[in-house]
C-alpha cells in the first residue's frame, strides 16, 4: 500500500518535471533550422520565461483538488509544495526581465518602448504575480480575510498567467513552427480548462449533489456539530481522518467554502446506513464565518467537497495499532477514527493523547468519555494545561496537566511504548497547532517510531 | 517534517529546472539544438 503511494507520488513529481520542461523541448525539436542562435543569456532568459510559465499553469492543477492527484500525498503536503514551487517559477519567471535587461539595457534605455504591449503585457503579469505572494505572505498582516484572499489569489493568478501567455504570443519568438504554436495552444487550451472545471464544472456537479443540516448541536469549547445528510442521492463514503471542504447556506459558486474534518464514523455515511447515511463535522468558533455556523439550523443547504486528505488509518490496514495526538479541535479526526474502528468492530487497540487547555472547554468531552467506557480497546490520556476542574471519580479520569512529551508517553501508555520498542507496527497520527505537532513528530522519533509511521495533516493553508 | 520535505523537493525540483533552462541555452546558443 505504501510503496504504491511512493510510486505514484514519484510519477507524479516526474510529471511535473516533464510538463514544466516540455516549452524547453518543444523548441529544441522544432527550432534547429527555423531560428538562428542567440547569446547564451539571451536563450537562458527565455528559457526561464518559458518554464516559470509553464510551472505558474500547472499550479492550476495542483490546486484544483483532484483527489487521485492528492492521495499519494495528503493535501496539506500538496499546498506546501505548491507554496514553494510557486515562489521557484516566480523567481524563474522574474528572472527572465532581469537577464534580458542585463545583456542590452543599452538598446532597451535607448527605445524604451519598442515593443510596448509585449512589454506591458510582461509586466501586468509580473506585478500579479508579485502581488499574489504578497498577499499570500502577509495576509494576517494585512488583515484580508480568508475569502476575500482566495477570490482575489484566484483573480491574480487567472490574471497572471493569461497575460504571459499574451506575451509569449505577441513575442512570436519560437512560435514559428507549428509544433509550436500547437504545444501553446494545447497548453492555454488545458489551463482555461482547469479553471472552467474548478469554477464551473466542480460547483455545478456540486449544486446536482446537495447535503442539508439535520441537526446542529453545540460543544464544549465554543464548537459546534453538524450532521448532514445527503438529498437526493445516496452521498459518499470517506474514510476516518479525512476532511471535506464546506459552502454553508451559499451557492457553491459563491467560493465561500472551508475544509473540516469528518468527526463522525465512517460507517454512518455508507449509502447503507440507517435511517439514511450521514456525515458529521465538528466546528470551532474561530473566526467570522466559523463563528455563524453556531447559528445554523436544521434544513439549511450545505455543499460538500470531498473527501480529501491522507491522515487515516485506513491507509495503513497492516498496523497492529494506532495511536492518536489530538491538540484541541484536532480531535476531530481522531474523534473520527474512533467511532469508525467501534462500529467496524476492529480488534486493534487505539491510544488517544487528547491535548487542550481544561477539562470543562474540552471539546466532544462527552463523547470521548462515553467511548472509554464502552469501548475497550480504547486508552484515552487528557493531557491538559491545567487538571484543576477536574472531577473525583473512581478509577479516576486519566488526566495529567504539561505536554505530551515521551516520558508522559511511557508512564501513562507503558504498553504502547512496549510495542513501539518492540518495534511492532503502530501507526501514528497528528492533528493540533503546528508546534504541538512539531513536538509530538520530535517526540515519537525519539520513542523509536520510523518516520514512515507517524502522519500529520496541517489545515492553516495561507 | 513532512511539510519540510515537501519544500525541499519543491527547492530541488526549482534547481533541476534551472540547471535544464541551462542546458538549453548552451543547446541554443552554441548552434547544437
Amino acid at each position: 500500500m505504501r510503496s504504491k503511494y511512493w510510486a505514484v507520488g514519484t510519477l507524479w513529481i516526474s510529471l511535473y518535471a516533464a510538463l514544466s520542461l516540455a516549452p524547453l523541448a518543444f523548441v529544441l525539436i522544432s527550432s534547429r533550422a527555423s531560428q538562428m542562435p542567440r547569446p547564451f543569456w539571451t536563450e537562458l532568459s527565455v528559457g526561464l520565461g518559458f518554464v516559470g510559465l509553464a510551472m505558474m499553469g500547472l499550479q492550476f492543477a495542483l490546486t484544483a483538488r483532484f483527489g487521485w492527484l492528492k492521495a499519494p500525498f495528503g493535501s496539506d503536503i500538496i499546498y506546501a509544495f505548491h507554496r514553494t514551487i510557486s515562489m521557484v517559477a516566480v523567481a524563474l519567471v522574474l528572472a527572465h526581465p532581469v537577464l534580458l535587461f542585463a545583456t542590452r539595457w543599452e538598446a532597451m534605455l535607448q527605445r524604451p518602448f519598442s515593443h510596448p504591449w509585449p512589454f506591458w503585457t510582461g509586466t501586468f503579469s509580473v506585478i500579479c504575480l508579485l502581488w499574489i505572494i504578497a498577499v499570500s505572505v502577509w495576509r494576517t498582516r494585512l488583515r484580508i480575510g480568508y475569502d476575500q484572499w482566495r477570490r482575489a489569489h484566484a483573480a491574480l493568478a487567472v490574471l497572471a498567467v493569461a497575460a504571459a501567455i499574451i506575451h509569449v504570443l505577441l513575442i512570436g519568438h519560437y512560435l514559428a513552427a507549428p509544433w509550436q504554436r500547437a504545444f501553446w495552444l494545447i497548453y492555454t487550451l488545458a489551463f482555461v480548462g482547469l479553471i472552467l472545471y474548478v469554477r464551473v464544472i466542480k460547483p455545478m456537479i456540486e449544486l446536482r449533489r446537495p447535503w442539508e443540516i439535520v441537526a446542529a448541536t453545540p460543544q464544549r469549547g465554543d464548537a459546534t456539530t453538524l450532521t448532514l445528510r445527503p438529498v437526493g442521492h445516496p452521498g459518499f463514503t470517506f474514510a476516518p481522518g479525512q476532511f471535506a471542504w464546506l459552502t454553508v447556506g451559499d451557492s457553491p459558486f459563491s467560493d465561500r467554502e472551508h475544509p473540516f474534518s469528518f468527526s463522525g464514523s465512517a460507517q454512518a455515511a455508507l449509502p447503507t446506513a440507517q435511517p439514511h447515511p450521514t456525515i458529521e463535522f465538528t466546528i470551532k468558533s474561530l473566526g467570522d464565518w466559523t463563528g455563524r455556523i453556531q447559528h445554523a439550523t436544521p434544513g439549511t443547504r450545505v455543499y460538500v467537497d470531498g473527501p480529501f486528505g491522507a491522515l487515516s488509518a485506513d491507509r495503513t490496514p497492516d498496523a497492529e495499532a494506532i495511536a492518536l495526538f489530538a491538540g484541541g479541535i484536532g480531535i476531530t479526526p481522531m474523534l473520527s477514527h474512533i467511532r469508525t474502528f467501534r462500529d467496524r468492530a476492529d480488534p486493534r487497540p487505539i491510544w488517544l493523547f487528547y491535548a487542550a487547555r481544561d477539562w470543562d472547554t474540552l471539546t466532544l468531552r462527552d463523547e470521548i468519555e462515553h467511548l472509554r467506557a464502552t469501548l475497550p480497546t480504547l486508552r484515552v490520556v487528557y493531557v491538559l494545561s491545567s487538571t484543576a476542574s477536574i472531577p473525583t471519580a473512581q478509577p479516576p479520569i486519566p488526566a495529567v496537566q504539561g505536554l505530551i512529551t515521551p516520558d508522559l508517553i511511557r508512564t501513562h501508555a507503558p504498553d504502547l511504548a512496549e510495542l513501539i520498542t518492540q518495534r511492532r507496527r503502530v501507526e501514528c497520527f497528528i492533528c493540533g497547532p503546528n508546534p504541538m505537532m512539531e513536538a509530538v513528530e520530535k517526540h515519537l522519533a525519539t520513542l523509536g517510531v520510523p518516520f514512515g509511521d507517524y502522519h500529520c495533516e496541517r489545515f492553516n493553508l495561507v | 517534517m513532512r511539510e519540510r520535505m515537501a519544500r525541499l523537493a519543491a527547492l530541488a525540483l526549482g534547481a533541476l529546472l534551472l540547471l535544464a533552462c541551462a542546458l538549453f541555452a548552451w543547446l541554443r546558443s552554441s548552434g547544437i539544438a
